[in-house]
């Protein structure tokens, strides 16, 4: 009989979250019928097995097989990962990341960038094999308690905040904390802190933001997030090429749908529902937002310091940026 | 190997090892580590050290415990329990089972200051436990109403359990917690009820104080004079929780540094005192932690051989029915509570339970509070319970886990008629949530 | 044997001594937090994880003083009926499975820290502190920890030997 792989998948995210079970059959029903039965991922959600800070030690040693989460986590061990998480008025829908991430057949058009490559050289040097990124992406925003209308009102605001967008909220006079998402609600409504960055409209609404606070920062001030999966380096090696590629098709097919049903299609379900509560969508425009933007810019250069490999990313980042029309 | 099997291997293991007196954190974590390395294999043994590191020691969550242990310490060394109990005394007159009753009252409050559900338990245990043996109370009446008592922590805001299921259940943690409180003042009821009943028909279990025929207004006030202080820091610390100045755990600080200063101002603050607080709450914390420790890795592995589904289909073969469905997945609780701990339970069943709420049409803040108020029955019903574990640790000798899980029996009772009520009326949880957030 | 008992007690009595400071660091902490925060307007970025850390040692290495003490708390529902050379034969046989939890801590944790250092691993945070003494807390948790269950382990034996209790 053939080896049967069966492997153990740390999400980052929670059962209950819509899309989730779809998810979850892609790789525990899909899979194994697309492999004739050899490969079969057993799917834990957040914390279950390990929690979201200590899973790339958990993959890098292979006590499970595969890892889904925000490159975020992997801040401390792999410098990178900022500029994996999101440069602050980097990318700004689902589709571009993608293209960002994969777009190698269309150079003419669209540059021939394929950061997949050098995240896959980066994550190689920490012992991981990186299998896809750029597909379970997510939107992310702002939600204030206060009106924002311009850059002057960020100043004094104590915002809950991740990655590079605590640094830009402090270089704008904010100050940015990092609270855990089970701590936000209160928080905002005990006005503990003044405003939120969360993974867009429809994660927000489900977190009852709305409630506690009014006022929706958008858009595009936020990059697209998206999830990285990586997966341990023997256990890929270990993999036949068959396999290697389903698992593959199964990640990439299931992130995709993820960000079409979920966090796009949901980002537009999810401000609609926000706004029938009451929640007032403020712009930044002018002489704010160029100011917005250079302060931002001024971070990605400083990311680009850190290592050869950043220096290409944010390199290819502000090349893809130009080519759409982004920046100058 | 079937989960089913593993179910009833990984609970053989368990009362085997608590039987064989084997303290609990080591049993816990000895079924942890044997089971993955036979169950799941070598490769993943490293996850022992890593969930230790990421669940247990790095939780800003947890970090309350020790401070909340330190101000119980510090509060007992400094002289202050006496003085709050005796004022209690003197105000409680004849009426049988007084203190017990200002013990139910004072466990409500340090509810309405910490998140979990040890803390009322361990600090009421330190303070109120010796008064009431002192004063010639049935110990089973002592440390019942103790046991019960501090369980109302996970019930009345804040609640750390409450944070866990509305982030996984998706509901919204600000109702959850306002729908604590009813339920939670309606068991704290209960149990004044059942004290004062119990010591009216049976004076010997909380015997009354004779003493006060003689005490004047004049003295009374004088007494009273000494429980400001205390209440002063419990004011504090709740204080700076509801109005948003800090976090539970930073007010567990501030309550620590409160109750130090108070102990100053008593002049009972010497060398050999501040060493007896600082080595009490290293031996508690010690205790509390490494229990946690091997309950994670118990659950862990419990998690990892498949419980979601093997709950899921137990759920699943029960007979149809909206209250059919609700009692056997109270039961199902229940039976879980009895040997796991809340957030595990909440871990491995709150995914599963909840598709099939909304199939059910429950209303999820209402669900949401009937299944803290079945993980509060949790926290004190036999075998294990961590409140049955912290009482057991900081009773006189001489005081038995068996004296303390017969203690704990009308407690429970009195919780599932709590629960039943609230099951009957959803009002009792839903009207203040509803009043401050609307329909 | 008595002599090694008694060096393994005073190892756990001064780390006892030592950890009995933490939680009053602890507390310092966060007042200062809080402090710092209500009343300057101004918290720190540090607080809030230095207490964490802190938290996390204290957690790890309170486990050897809480077992020199015998402040584990177990299920003496028939263990407590039992004569003292009984009881100590169940201690010895159930030595093992303390010895499997106890050595997969320091083994595999030892492990665990040392990829830490080796990566030079800092925290996530903005703050970002050196994570990698924090992870090398654990196999000296179990070092400590085991070596004071061993003391323990021994001082069943002479218990089961003589059927008397052990005095220092
Ligand atoms: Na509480
Ligand atoms: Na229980």
């Amino acid at each position: 009989a053939e080896k049967v792989f069966r492997w153990k998948y740390q999400q980052m995210r929670i059962a209950a979250e819509p899309g989730m079970a779809y998810y979850k059959e892609m790789f525990e029903k899909t899979l194994p019928a697309m492999t004739n039965g050899r490969l079969k991922v057993q799917m834990f959600w957040g914390g279950d097995l390990v929690k979201s800070t200590d899973a790339l030690d958990a993959v890098q040693s292979g006590i499970v097989e595969m890892i889904g989460m925000p490159s975020i986590y992997f801040k401390g061990v792999i410098p990178e990962a900022s500029i994996e998480y999101g440069l602050p008025f980097g990318i700004r829908t689902p589709y571009e990341m993608y293209n960002f991430m994969y777009g190698k057949d269309m150079p003419n058009m669209f540059g021939g960038w394929r950061a997949i490559d050098v995240y896959r050289k980066i994550y190689a040097k920490h012992g991981v094999h990186y299998l896809a990124g750029g597909v379970d992406c997510w939107p992310a925003a702002f939600m204030f308690r206060s009106p924002i209308n311009s850059i002057g009102d960020i100043k004094g605001k104590k915002v809950r905040a991740s990655g590079l967008m605590i640094s830009w909220i402090e270089r704008l006079g904010g100050q940015g904390v990092f609270i855990p998402g089970e701590e936000a609600y209160s928080a905002l409504q005990t006005g503990a802190i003044d405003g939120i960055t969360w993974g867009g409209a429809m994660g927000m609404h489900s977190m009852k933001f709305h409630e506690v606070a009014k006022y929706y920062l958008y858009p595009s001030l936020m990059p697209i997030n998206h999830l990285t999966v990586l997966v341990n380096q023997k256990a890929w090696d270990a993999l036949p090429e068959d396999l290697q590629v389903a698992l593959e098709q199964a990640v990439v097919r299931a992130g995709m749908d993820i960000t079409a049903h979920q966090n796009w299609s949901g980002e537009q379900w999810g401000l609609r529902q926000m706004a029938k509560a009451g929640v007032t969508i403020n712009h930044l425009t002018g002489e704010d937002l160029k100011k917005a933007e250079e302060v931002a810019y001024g971070l990605w250069e400083e990311e680009a310091q850190k290592s050869p490999e950043a220096a290409e990313l944010v390199g290819m980042m502000k090349d893809y940026m130009r080519t759409m029309g982004y920046m100058e | 190997m079937d989960i089913s099997i593993i179910t009833l291997l990984l609970f053989l293991g368990m009362v085997l090892g608590l039987l064989s007196g084997l303290p609990i954190s080591f049993v816990l974590g000895a079924i942890g580590v044997v089971f993955t390395f036979f169950l799941w294999g070598p490769h993943a043994m490293g996850i022992i050290p890593n969930l230790i590191f990421g669940k247990a020691m790095m939780s800003f969550g947890l970090l309350a415990i020790p401070l909340f242990i330190l101000m119980g310490a510090v509060l007992q060394h400094s002289g202050m329990a006496d003085k709050l109990f005796s004022a209690f005394h003197i105000w409680g007159g004849r009426i049988g089972g007084g203190l017990a009753v200002a013990a139910v009252v004072v466990c409500t409050l340090f509810a309405a200051m910490t998140g979990i559900g040890g803390a009322g338990t361990i600090t009421m245990g330190l303070i109120a436990l010796p008064a009431m043996i002192a004063k010639g109370y049935n110990k089973r009446m002592a440390l019942g109403c103790i046991g019960a008592g501090g369980a109302l922590g996970i019930l009345i805001p804040p609640s750390i359990v409450m944070i866990i299921y509305g982030m996984i259940c998706q509901v919204s943690v600000g109702r959850l917690f306002a729908a604590g409180i009813g339920p939670g003042v309606l068991l704290a009821l209960l149990y004044v009820l059942y004290i004062l009943v119990l010591c009216k028909v049976r004076p010997e279990y909380g015997p009354g104080v004779g003493a006060d025929d003689t005490t004047t207004l004049k003295e009374k006030l004088l007494a009273t004079r000494t429980v400001i202080g205390p209440l002063l820091l419990i004011l504090m610390v709740l204080g700076s929780i509801f109005s948003g100045i800090c976090t539970a755990t930073e007010g567990s600080a501030l309550g620590a540094a409160g109750s130090l200063v108070l102990m100053i101002k008593s002049r009972t603050l010497n060398w050999a005192s501040f060493k007896a607080v600082s080595i009490g709450t290293l031996k508690l914390t010690g205790m509390v932690m490494w229990i946690i420790i091997g309950a994670y890795c118990f659950a862990t592995i419990y998690v990892a051989l498949g419980a979601a589904g093997f709950i899921r289909d137990l759920v699943q073969a029960m007979p149809f029915g909206y209250w059919g469905v609700f009692i056997l997945i109270q039961i199902m609780f229940f039976g879980l509570g009895m040997v796991l701990d809340p957030g595990a339970i909440v871990m491995i069943t709150a995914p599963i339970i909840m598709p099939v709420v909304d199939t059910m049409g429950y209303d999820p803040v209402w669900f949401g509070v009937i299944f803290i108020m079945n993980m509060q029955a949790a926290y004190i019903s036999p075998p294990f319970g961590y409140n049955l574990f912290y009482l057991k640790s900081i009773a006189p000798a001489g005081i038995g886990i068996k004296d303390i899980y017969l203690a704990i029996v009308p407690f429970v009772l009195l919780q599932i008629v709590g629960l039943i009520l609230v099951s009957l009326f959803p009002q009792i949880a839903l009207w203040i949530p509803t009043l401050i957030y609307g329909n | 044997m008595r002599m090694l008992i008694r060096i393994i007690s005073k190892i756990s009595d001064a780390t006892g001594f030592l950890l009995m400071w933490l939680p009053w660091f602890l507390m310092v902490i966060i007042v200062w937090e809080v402090i710092a925060r209500s009343l300057f307007n101004h918290p720190t970025v540090w607080a809030h994880e230095l207490s964490i850390m802190v938290f996390a040692a204290l957690t790890i290495l309170s486990g050897a003083y809480t077992l020199r003490t015998r402040s584990h708390v177990n299920m003496d529902l028939l263990y407590m009926q039992l004569s003292i050379r009984k009881r100590a034969l169940l201690d010895v046989l159930t030595f093992p499975f303390f010895l499997v939890f106890c050595g997969v801590i320091l083994w595999l944790g030892w492990e665990f820290a040392w990829r830490s250092v080796q990566m030079g691993e800092i925290s996530q945070s903005d703050w970002a502190p050196p994570i990698w003494p924090i992870k090398l807390t654990i196999p000296l948790g179990a070092i400590l920890l085991l070596l004071q269950g061993i003391a323990n382990f021994l001082a069943d034996l002479i218990k089961l030997v003589t059927g008397r209790e052990v005095t220092e």
